[in-house]
């Protein structure tokens, strides 16, 4: 849990942002879904190039490969 | 960063938000349904045993769980971005503020003529209690919220 960090922004209209940084992977849905479920709803989603980056277990996976 | 979501402010735990009502306007500021719980005042609210029974332009506290009376004192330090603290100062104007139970779930009711300021103190302050419960079942911690220079108040989870 080095980096990671959640941040949330409240602005001053009453937008709610929740932030997922410095997350592997899926680590980060796990993480941040408590705290969106229990402010609200979920109204948009943007993921992050991290978020699509494969946590290292030893093996290579190639994309796009037939 | 890994994930961006937007969220509809909703007030789904009312404990959390009558912590945070009290931690702007203090424990005795705070009015709140004769009830062993917020949960069970929830329940009478919504069987119309609320503890205001007062109307006010079109808004009707009859369903209240939570009320700050008008002309109650507040004052809410922010920590700046830039350095050094804010003081937000006031009290509540005309119509008191109440914590409503509506058939949607509760909402919060204040008079147009409350501070912008004070309601979004008073976002940050629910946002930051209902974050601790979540942070501490994660063995994390929430950082003292922080005012930035746009007027956006940020809470971090490490």
């Amino acid at each position: 849990m080095n980096d990671e960090k959640i941040v949330i922004r409240i602005s001053p209209k009453g937008e709610i942002i929740v932030e997922g940084e410095g997350f592997q992977g899926k680590a980060c849905d796990a993480a941040l879904d408590p705290y969106v479920r229990q402010l609200g709803a979920a109204q948009e989603t943007r993921r992050k190039p991290e978020y699509f980056r494969q946590v290292s277990h030893g093996r290579i996976v190639r994309v796009g490969d037939e | 960063m890994s994930k961006v979501v937007k969220v509809g402010l909703e007030i789904r735990n009312p404990e959390a938000f009558v912590q945070a009502l009290r931690d702007v306007f203090g424990e005795a500021a705070v009015k709140v349904s004769s009830a062993k719980s917020v949960r069970e005042a929830v329940e009478k609210a919504s069987r119309g045993e609320g503890v205001a029974r007062r109307a006010w332009g079109g808004a009707t506290f009859r369903d209240a769980v939570a009320v700050v009376r008008a002309g109650t004192n507040y004052t809410v330090r922010l920590r700046k971005e830039a350095g050094g603290v804010l003081e937000v100062r006031g009290s509540i104007p005309y119509s008191d503020l109440a914590l409503v139970a509506r058939e949607e779930g509760v909402e919060l009711v204040a008079d147009h003529y409350t501070d912008p300021q004070l309601i979004t103190a008073i976002r940050a302050a629910y946002v930051r209690r209902v974050a601790e419960e979540i942070a501490r079942r994660q063995g994390r911690r929430v950082q003292d919220p922080v005012l930035k220079e746009n007027g956006e108040i940020v809470v971090i989870i490490r």
